[in-house]
């Protein structure tokens, strides 16, 4: 302003000049009172507060709250009309070492436009994304539709062969005996019990009837958890435990505590097998099962004196609580 | 006679096997699980001399890492990996597991019989290379092991940046790999890319 003047600019022209800017400008002398303010800042506070601006107090204090109109996104405003614009501080001293503080509204309505679109595309590539996890997760489960169905009409042609060698057999009234009897058995055995996996047994039942080969009587306390995959990660340490309790402490007898709550489930592992040497070094098949119960997002604790003990906790998805009280 | 553990999820398929080892004549059942994970303690049990695995079993249960504890502790144990999806990972994973061969399963009774054979008598049966798919304009064959890598990450959902780090190169580099395949396949979207990979099971993740 003062640099105005010496060069013979008029206070009326600085301000004509300033009033023609795009941006809104605003200076406020050291005691916060507006000293020169163009027509966009005044335009751009009052659409926003509906009043208009006194001090540089007031003027933070729009910068801290929502707006009477229009929407506030981060430290961009968008008017009713759709525009933005971005407000910003700056201390500024004139040519007499007099300080004034600068407010500034820059128009950043185009790159917020484009700020949008990419917002929306990315969500958009996040959907597809999702949708590509949900395919690959699915392919599995298609193989084995496929397989099924690749299995059954190779028994669809058997039966057909079959069917086929007999009429003739009849036909030429040969004797049944030369019947192919081994096709018919496997055409029929294979059709027997059609419709899934009903009739397999479960994960528990396997692994029990696998341990007690091994010579190890699995004995629990507890129930296992609703939750199929906490459950099976729990499953998968008692086929760790009653694996290393046969094979490296001659054991014949695992015990496991289960006990739901609090948002896990967790197993303490023992035997009756020789207590380990000295501490056991987590190996090949120990630090797998770490790896399994840690990806869950569960823990994995093991006690190597005066006995060997493995406690595994891992998270529910709904709240369990099946727990013996002692 | 050799004495074969069947490990197969699908019920069908594995009464199928089942049959087909009782009427070789030259081998019997020693057990038939659907849990690959249990197959150690099946040998625990009764040592077999010959597994046939399947890749994917019960409860998401991996047959390399089942196979890599069998060689572990059994390594006088065949073990056959037996596939029906074509990645093109599954040949390098079966040797860093082990196994003495890998086939496929689609094919007949008697072709099977003869890579369990020729196993048995130390051969090593691993076919040259996966089955040629085709891929748009492009054969299953034509993508480099690099591009195959970004496939890989690629189908399960991640970003350029997400795969550039995953990999330790620059997103540059995953571009020009994707845009190298589209080039070849002539797809305009990596996502059309990516779908038909899955859908045609040249990637199968998480085995």
């Amino acid at each position: 302003m003062r640099l105005g003047r010496k060069r013979g600019l008029c206070r009326s022209a600085v301000r004509e000049a300033l009033d023609n800017l795009p941006s809104g400008v605003c200076f406020f002398d050291c005691r916060g009172v507006v000293t020169l303010c163009n027509r966009q800042m005044y335009r751009l506070v009052y659409a926003l507060t509906g009043r208009d601006l006194q001090s540089l107090y007031e003027f933070r204090a729009m910068l801290n709250s929502d707006p009477v109109s229009g929407v506030r996104d981060g430290s961009v405003f968008v008017l009713a009309d759709g525009s933005a614009w971005r407000f910003s501080e700056a201390v500024v001293t004139d040519a007499g070492g007099a300080v004034y503080t600068q407010a500034l509204a820059s128009d950043v309505s185009e790159l917020y436009r484009r700020q949008e679109e990419l917002r929306r595309d990315n969500r958009a590539l996040e959907e597809t994304a999702q949708r590509l996890r949900r395919l690959s997760a699915n392919v599995v489960a298609v193989t084995r539709e496929e397989e099924i169905l690749r299995m059954k009409m190779r028994v669809h042609d058997d039966i057909g062969r079959s069917l086929l060698a007999t009429r003739q057999l009849l036909q030429q009234r040969r004797p049944t005996a030369e019947l192919d009897l081994g096709a018919w058995k496997n055409a029929i055995s294979l059709l027997r019990g059609d419709g899934g996996e009903t009739g397999e047994k479960d994960a528990m039942a396997q692994l029990l009837e696998a341990a007690a080969g091994i010579g190890v009587t699995i004995s629990t306390d507890g129930e296992l958890p609703a939750d199929r995959k906490a459950a099976y990660l729990l499953i998968t340490a008692m086929r760790e435990c009653a694996t290393n309790a046969a094979r490296h402490a001659g054991g014949t007898e695992m015990y496991v505590r289960i006990c739901s709550g609090g948002g896990k489930a967790t197993a303490v592992l023992t035997n009756n097998g020789a207590a380990p040497d000295g501490e056991i070094k987590e190996g090949g098949g120990l630090s797998s099962l770490r790896a399994r119960i840690e990806a869950a997002g569960g823990a994995m604790r093991v006690v190597s004196s005066p006995a060997f003990e493995l406690t595994v906790s891992v998270p529910l998805e709904t709240e369990e609580t099946l727990c013996t009280v002692y | 006679m050799y004495r074969v553990l069947i490990v197969e999820d699908q019920r069908m398929t594995r009464e199928s096997l089942e049959n087909l080892i009782r009427q070789s004549g030259r081998y019997s059942l020693a057990d038939s699980i659907s849990n690959a994970a249990l197959a150690e303690m099946c040998c625990m049990r009764s040592p077999a001399d010959l597994v046939l695995m399947d890749v994917c079993t019960e409860n998401d249960e991996s047959g390399f890492d089942a196979t890599q504890k069998l060689k572990a502790h059994f390594p006088a144990t065949k073990v056959v990996i037996v596939t029906s999806m074509l990645d093109w990972g599954y040949l390098a994973r079966a040797r860093e597991v082990g196994a003495d061969s890998i086939w496929f399963k689609d094919v007949g009774g008697e072709e099977l019989l003869s890579v369990m054979d020729r196993t048995m008598a130390g051969q090593s049966v691993y076919p040259d290379k996966t089955p040629e798919v085709k891929v748009g304009c492009a054969s299953s064959c034509e993508f480099s092991a690099a591009e195959i890598r970004v496939l890989r990450l690629l189908v399960d959902g991640m970003t350029y940046r997400e795969m550039a780090e995953a990999l330790g190169v620059t997103t540059d580099c995953v571009k020009a790999h994707i845009s190298s395949m589209l080039s070849k396949t002539g797809y305009t979207s990596k996502t059309k890319l990516a779908a038909v990979v899955t859908s045609k099971k040249l990637i199968v993740n998480g085995f």
